[in-house]
């Protein structure tokens, strides 16, 4: 397989916040970049780092981790800071690897901003365009 | 039940048509000629409605034909329909654990018609991770724990009681601590109550007797709650209760003890209008009814001891600590007023003829320092002109900002029974505005204020003072209206200050519950959860969560006292099983999973993480902070995880 | 019958495992009971075919390396990675991501601890291997000595993390906090865990075979006895768990721009989380695919 195909991402969301509002952007018809696939977690403090590399390791170009706007959403209190610290930590260590940290994206969400979703959706997937495939998939 | 561990998957997909929602923009037909193809799927189909009788018929009969041990269902959302298929799937005979739901209508063709190619390869690789997910999917058994059949309720005011009484008439057993020498809390305090001016001491009484009597009431005056362990149906509580030095049962009540006492103080009761002895009766209703010896100013003369006719008096009485074991917990522990002597430029302190409404409630009871004479303090004249100052200390940056609520209402009827006690009297009520929402309110206020002699002045009071050789006070505001200065020559000086919440941090702490900003106990959802805290079983009730008025207080108590029955009257707590589970073997004990869980949960016990499955929610925090992998959570492993993510990127 | 051929083979590393072998008398007296046919500074010569167990010291980066080491896996019936190189990378582990180009040709394209290469019959990690390590070694050689061999890997290093034995201890291991991130030169406290005092201590990702030197000398640990094994990752977890209880009670305080700022303390991760371990990181496996080459992963 080439370098020449579209590019995949995954979007980690908390069910409670971010999991809502794109469940909201269907019921809105709002349109937004099918190269996307969310899985919802409780919370994505459940995320660990070696998720988001094993999910580069499958040749998936980029992750999205949609959790619930500090301070005071969070479904479990703090889970929101926790991933914050983890992600912040794990795009400094993929720098040093000389793989784009751009390639992961943390943003918050209150239930309501349905559109907001859907806006960086899109925006994210251009962004992982612009930068092209992790790698050619298939190969790890 | 099907699913055990080590059984090979089988593996039914049902993909929903919902109409033309997902069909319409999804190739439905496509989707499931790709699932089948997926490792462990054995049945794969489509229907126009899945969640139609027909539709779940389907999944119920391919369990049982094709021996399925997972269901995979790609319909709307689980929102709307998770419930509906795992109802089916249980019918069928396979355990909800053992099914996972997609939504490809709000996730795919409700936001992805533009593309209906890129739409149906989406709706596959969802599927496809559903189905990787389900295959390490294990079933788990409900967690359940007993309930211990008790409630406590923290704080004997009005809300309190109302919660004890209500639980107690339930037949629960309640135990009611508070803090003071008897029950009553502010509402004895009061004069009449608004707006039907109904005597405040007659409408509580009868409360505080059914408190007194109730056979399922155990009530703890002097006392506190000091330690609280547990959690949600099975709390531990201790209790310290400072000695009354006065036995309860013994007491007469003849107060030989009192007029033997050489020791007199201010009376907290009427905040210091008048004074009582070391050893008093708050009041004459007072529950228990019983004299009580106030420790820090009894200097232990023993005259008392003397004088009792019954030795129903025991100074050397220690206090004692009392446990006991609750299922649920009501918070009621209510309100304070604002420190009226933060609000130096009304005079507060300086001048006797300045007053806080709670000292005039005190002046209008007949039984109180004044005899229910409205005299000017500083030298026993009758008070011909009162002002009010309302919002003292509410609504002002400086102080609160927020609303107290109950101050306008109260101040309309100080204003109202001071003309029926003076009715010569001239009463001005300074104003930002009036908030008179509720029953009978804005009624109870217009009457006040076309009361003849009662004049409402819109704007705030700049300062109170007293001019040399004068006897009265002068107070000096902007009536905002006529946009002039007003100066009235006053006898007596009302604050209606506002309300600060009387709940101690460390009891928050104990009991883990959270607080705002002014220290008001935290509401989980201001509408639809207002009386359950972040902590299972722990509810709140009355002023303790915000400002408000007696009927409120009331209502809020009842509905803690429902809610605390909803869990009280059942066996069992129950919760979802889907927590967090600690492989021993390969746990070092570290501690960072329970430094890091928001709920407590986790506990390290001889070099071992332990998670009370009780108080487990479920987020997974703990998860990823386990520096070895031990810690997982159930149906969400990180294998299940990773697994997801790889189907997710296989296919095609 | 002839006594069992032994080769010591050093790889690329810092002479200090071999110095610990030299200097250890039991192991000696064991090693010296098998006919050392190879040990560079021992038994000079060239590295035969006939080897019945090999020792490898060091991780593979030359082309030679590989060559040898691959040439013990073909031929010895036990096979012995001696000392965290070996096993893990170790510091000349660190090269993983150097192209060859900036190294000559007699350079691979990466370092890999032969450890990955395939299966191997023992694994002694350790910068370099402890005492206990060591003796439990000689066990395995003694016992091959009789014919009988470990019929899987096994793993001499201590499959607990420095956590759970150290000798400093949190206050209350429910609730650790990193106040924020201090360097020791900042100042170290012996009454207290490490994560407590902010100083970022690898102990609890850590294999305890060290006896704890470090901690009990001041030192936090660096990680050298490599991660407890069946962690994937080890610098990916210790990120999960610092991201737990740095500032955990002052977190909606500071919020994202504090934790930030304190997290940008930490100038070189990679150097943090994998000065003994980079060419097992997954994320080294993923820069090594985008280059074109082959992963350096796990089996």
């Amino acid at each position: 397989m080439s370098g020449e195909r579209d590019v995949l991402v995954i979007g980690f969301l908390s069910r409670w916040c971010a999991g809502i509002a794109a469940e909201t952007a269907g019921v809105n018809r709002i349109k937004y970049s099918p190269n996307i696939v969310f899985i919802n977690l409780p919370c994505v403090s459940r995320l660990n780092p070696s998720h988001v590399v094993d999910a580069f390791l499958n040749g998936i170009d980029g992750v999205l981790i949609g959790g619930c706007l500090p301070p005071g959403n969070c479904h479990y209190k703090t889970g929101n800071f926790k991933a914050f610290k983890r992600m912040y930590l794990l795009k400094k260590l993929m720098a040093q690897f000389g793989v784009e940290p751009e390639r992961v994206k943390m943003d918050w969400f209150v239930t309501p901003q349905y559109e907001k979703i859907a806006r960086v959706a899109d925006s994210f997937v251009e962004e992982i365009r612009r930068l092209g495939p992790v790698m050619s998939r298939g190969e790890a | 039940m099907a699913g055990g561990e080590g059984e090979k998957p089988r593996i039914g997909v049902f993909v929903c048509h919902c109409g033309t929602n997902i069909a319409g923009v999804v190739d439905v037909k496509k989707v499931v000629e790709e699932v089948s193809k997926l490792p462990g799927v054995v049945h794969a189909e489509d229907y126009v409605y899945m969640c139609s009788q027909i539709g779940q018929q389907k999944i119920i009969d391919a369990i049982r034909e094709k021996k399925l041990n997972g269901v995979v269902v790609a319909a709307c959302t689980p929102s709307l329909h998770g419930e509906t298929f795992a109802k089916a799937v249980e019918h069928g005979g396979l355990s909800r654990h053992r099914y996972e739901f997609v939504s490809i209508r709000e996730y795919v063709s409700w936001v992805h018609w533009h593309d209906r190619k890129k739409a149906t390869e989406k709706a596959i690789r969802e599927i496809a991770a559903a189905v990787a997910k389900l295959a390490d999917n294990k079933v788990y058994e409900p967690i359940r724990r007993a309930v211990k059949k008790k409630a406590l309720v923290i704080g004997g005011g009005i809300a309190g009681m109302t919660a004890a009484v209500d639980l107690a008439n339930a037949g629960i057993p309640v135990v009611l601590v508070e803090k003071s020498p008897t029950i009553g809390g502010r509402m004895i305090q009061l004069s009449m109550t608004f707006p039907t001016l109904d005597c405040a001491q007659c409408t509580i009484t009868p409360k505080m007797a059914e408190v007194a009597n109730h056979p399922n009431i155990k009530l703890y005056t002097l006392s506190e709650v000091i330690d609280v362990e547990g959690h949600v149906g099975n709390y531990k509580v201790k209790i310290l209760q400072h000695p009354r030095m006065v036995d309860i049962d013994e007491c007469r009540l003849c107060g030989f003890c009192e007029r033997a006492c050489p020791v007199e103080v201010p009376n907290e009761f009427n905040r210091g209008l008048g004074k009582r002895k070391a050893i008093y009766l708050p009041f004459a209703q007072a529950v228990p009814s019983a004299y009580v010896i106030d420790a820090e100013h009894c200097t232990r003369c023993g005259l008392c001891v003397r004088a009792c006719p019954v030795d129903a008096i025991n100074l050397d009485e220690k206090e004692r600590i009392i446990e006991e074991e609750v299922g649920s917990i009501i918070v009621a522990t209510g309100f304070d007023i604002y420190p009226p002597e933060n609000l130096p430029e009304y005079g507060y302190g300086i001048y006797k003829d300045v007053v806080d409404a709670l000292q005039f409630e005190q002046m209008i009871v007949p039984s109180g320092p004044t005899r229910g004479r409205i005299v000017r303090l500083s030298d026993g004249k009758p008070a011909k002109t009162v002002v009010f100052i309302q919002c003292a200390g509410s609504r002002d940056v400086n102080h609160l900002p927020y609303c107290s609520k109950i101050c306008c209402m109260y101040t309309a009827k100080q204003a109202m029974l001071y003309k029926m006690k003076v009715p010569d009297g001239k009463a001005y009520i300074f104003y930002i505005d009036v908030r008179a929402a509720g029953k009978g309110y804005e009624e109870f206020y217009k009457k006040a204020q076309m009361t003849p002699g009662i004049h409402y002045v819109r704007g705030r009071v700049s300062r109170v003072y007293r001019e040399p050789g004068d006897d009265r006070l002068t107070v000096e505001g902007v009536d905002t209206l006529s946009g002039k200065l007003v100066k009235i020559k006053a006898d007596l000086v009302v604050l209606a200050v506002g309300i600060v919440p009387r709940l101690d941090p460390e009891l928050a702490s104990k009991l883990k519950i959270a607080v705002d900003e002014y220290g008001f106990a935290q509401e989980v959802h201001p509408k639809l959860k207002p009386v359950e805290t972040e902590v299972g079983g722990v509810f709140v009730a009355g002023a303790v969560q915000g400002p408000k008025d007696i009927s409120e207080s009331v209502a809020q108590a009842s509905a803690a006292a429902a809610k605390a029955m909803q869990l009280l009257v059942k066996d069992y707590v129950e919760k979802e099983p889907l927590i967090a589970e600690v492989d021993e073997e390969r746990c070092d004990g570290c501690g960072i999973c329970a430094s890091t869980c928001p709920y407590e949960a986790i506990k390290i016990e001889n070099g071992k993480a332990h998670v009370t499955p009780i108080l487990c929610e479920g987020c997974g925090m703990c998860v990823s902070a386990c520096p070895v992998g031990a810690m997982e959570l159930r149906n969400l492993t990180d294998k299940q995880i990773t697994n997801m993510v790889k189907a997710i990127a296989r296919w095609p | 019958m002839e006594k069992p051929s032994l080769a010591i083979v050093p790889l690329t590393c810092c002479g200090a495992c071999m110095q610990s072998i030299y200097e250890d008398r039991e192991l000696m007296k064991t090693i010296t009971r098998y006919r050392i046919i190879y040990w560079p500074g021992y038994a000079e010569g060239e590295l035969g075919d006939a080897v019945d167990a090999a020792i490898i010291v060091g991780v593979a980066r030359t082309r030679r390396d590989y060559e040898a080491a691959e040439k013990m896996y073909r031929e010895a019936g036990l096979v012995v990675m001696y000392g965290t190189c070996s096993v893990y990378g170790g510091i000349p582990g660190l090269t993983a991501l150097v192209p060859r180009e900036e190294l000559g040709e007699d350079y691979a394209d990466t370092a890999k601890p032969p450890a990955v290469l395939r299966q191997p019959s023992v694994l002694a990690p350790g910068c370099p291997p402890s005492a206990s390590v060591r003796k439990r070694l000689a066990e395995i050689l003694e016992a091959y000595l009789r014919g009988e061999k470990p019929d899987k890997t096994v793993f001499l290093g201590n499959t607990e993390s420095l956590c759970r034995n150290c000798p400093l201890r949190p206050r209350d291991p429910g609730r650790i906090e990193m106040p924020g991130i201090k360097r020791v030169y900042e100042g170290v406290s012996m009454d207290k865990c490490f994560l407590e005092q902010g100083i970022l201590c690898l102990g609890p990702v850590t294999s305890a075979s060290c006896n704890h030197d470090c901690i009990r000398m001041g030192l936090p640990c660096t990680g050298c006895a490599g991660p407890v094994p069946g962690i994937d990752d080890a610098g990916l977890r210790y990120i999960g768990a610092i991201g737990s209880i740095l500032m955990v009670k002052r977190e909606r305080q500071v919020m994202f721009p504090g934790l930030a700022r304190e997290l940008d303390k930490i100038h070189d991760p990679m150097g943090l989380l994998y000065k003994y371990t980079l060419p097992r990181a997954k994320l080294t496996q993923l820069a090594l695919i985008r280059r074109g080459l082959a992963g350096g992963g796990e089996k």
